[in-house]
């Protein structure tokens, strides 16, 4: 389990990549974008980019807005 | 002869731009559909947990997203958010919104040039939504801006186009398209801000807000189209200070001397010397 800041929180992953935190909280790979950090990673990168301890992640989507 | 919307090379029908927020998912759809909208904005928060329909899934096919910036409080920010926003799949054109005053929500004019700065050099298309000042609209478009966004009033607060004498004045000197947005609350407003010669219009609190929503998107399509149709056929010429007969000033049927004397100041093409001057034009005082 890697300890990890969600969007916020404090979550603990059971897994160690972006495809992994995505899956374990229910967000679907093609609506949202993600911050490890403060930097992007790209959709592409979700299956192979291993999340560290520590890691602050904001998982964001569109929504609607004015 | 198309009449299209030119923002940043794209080209579009629909002059009226719809705001997103407030509506239902279902909702939405609707509303694009009745008012003819190409171009919708959404903003970028953070995704909660799974069970909530997508936006993105209520928008019709071939409609474009336009991003805003909305949360950025400076430069630095709004650059984050837009590259978020295509990361999500939006393109290249992203709406700068830097606010950094919560009860009236005005843009920070200041920090939006320097976001035109950075996100033209990222790449991206910018529309500053901006407070309407003459001089920010010249740095904004010298900085790359494809647009500019002077808000007619508050966010969300429906009262028109107070700001006016200035959205004119940007109209006139900077040559991009002039898109007003916030503060137009009704269809009657959105029109007049096409016959100043904007380009289009953004609204979304006005219809949200409305008591039939699907129909006051028909209303502000209707009125926007009205709004470039007249501002195209060329507005007709303002008398300030008198009136000019809009029926014929001759063969007016005769009247007797007893009508004469009641009808001062009205023109008569008989024996009514003293009411026409020597043009031949109806004098509107008698006997001075």
């Amino acid at each position: 389990m890697i300890a990890l800041r969600v969007n916020g929180e404090q979550l603990a992953l059971d897994g160690s990549t972006v495809s992994d935190l995505l899956a374990q909280t229910g967000r679907d790979p093609q609506r949202v974008a993600v911050e490890i950090n403060g930097d992007i990673c790209r959709r592409a990168d979700y299956g192979g980019r291993t999340l560290n301890e520590g890691d602050s992640v904001e998982i964001v989507s569109l929504v609607g807005g004015g | 002869m198309s009449d299209d919307l030119i923002i940043g090379g794209k080209r579009f029908k629909s002059r009226f731009i719809l705001g997103s927020g407030k509506f239902s998912l279902e909702m939405t759809e609707k509303v694009i559909r009745n008012g003819g909208v190409e171009i919708a904005t959404l903003a970028v928060r953070r995704s909660n947990a799974a069970g909530e329909g997508n936006i993105l899934d209520h928008m019709p096919k071939g409609i474009t997203l336009l991003p805003n910036t909305s949360g950025a409080r400076n430069a630095d920010e709004a650059l984050r958010i837009a590259r978020l926003a295509r990361e999500l799949g939006c393109g290249d054109m992203v709406k700068i919104e830097i606010i950094r005053d919560s009860r009236y929500l005005l843009p920070d004019n200041r920090e939006t040039i320097r976001a035109v700065e950075l996100l033209k050099d990222d790449g991206f298309i910018p529309m500053p939504y901006m407070m309407p000042d003459l001089t920010a609209a010249r740095d904004m478009a010298d900085a790359g801006a494809a647009a500019i966004m002077p808000l007619g009033a508050p966010i969300g607060s429906n009262k028109g186009i107070l700001t006016r004498e200035f959205i004119k004045m940007i109209v006139e000197e900077i040559d991009l398209p002039v898109i007003v947005d916030a503060g137009i609350g009704r269809p009657s407003q959105a029109c007049e801000a096409m016959e100043l010669g904007c380009a289009a219009v953004m609204a979304n609190t006005a219809i949200a807000t409305a008591r039939d929503v699907p129909a006051m998107a028909t209303a502000f399509r209707m009125a926007i189209e009205a709004g470039r149709t007249a501002y195209l056929a060329g507005l007709g010429r303002v008398l300030e200070n008198r009136a000019e007969a809009s029926s014929p000033l001759t063969g007016f049927l005769e009247r007797s001397h007893a009508q004469t004397d009641r009808c001062r100041g009205l023109p008569s093409e008989h024996g009514d010397a003293g009411l026409r001057d020597h043009g031949g034009r109806p004098r509107s005082k008698i006997g001075v």
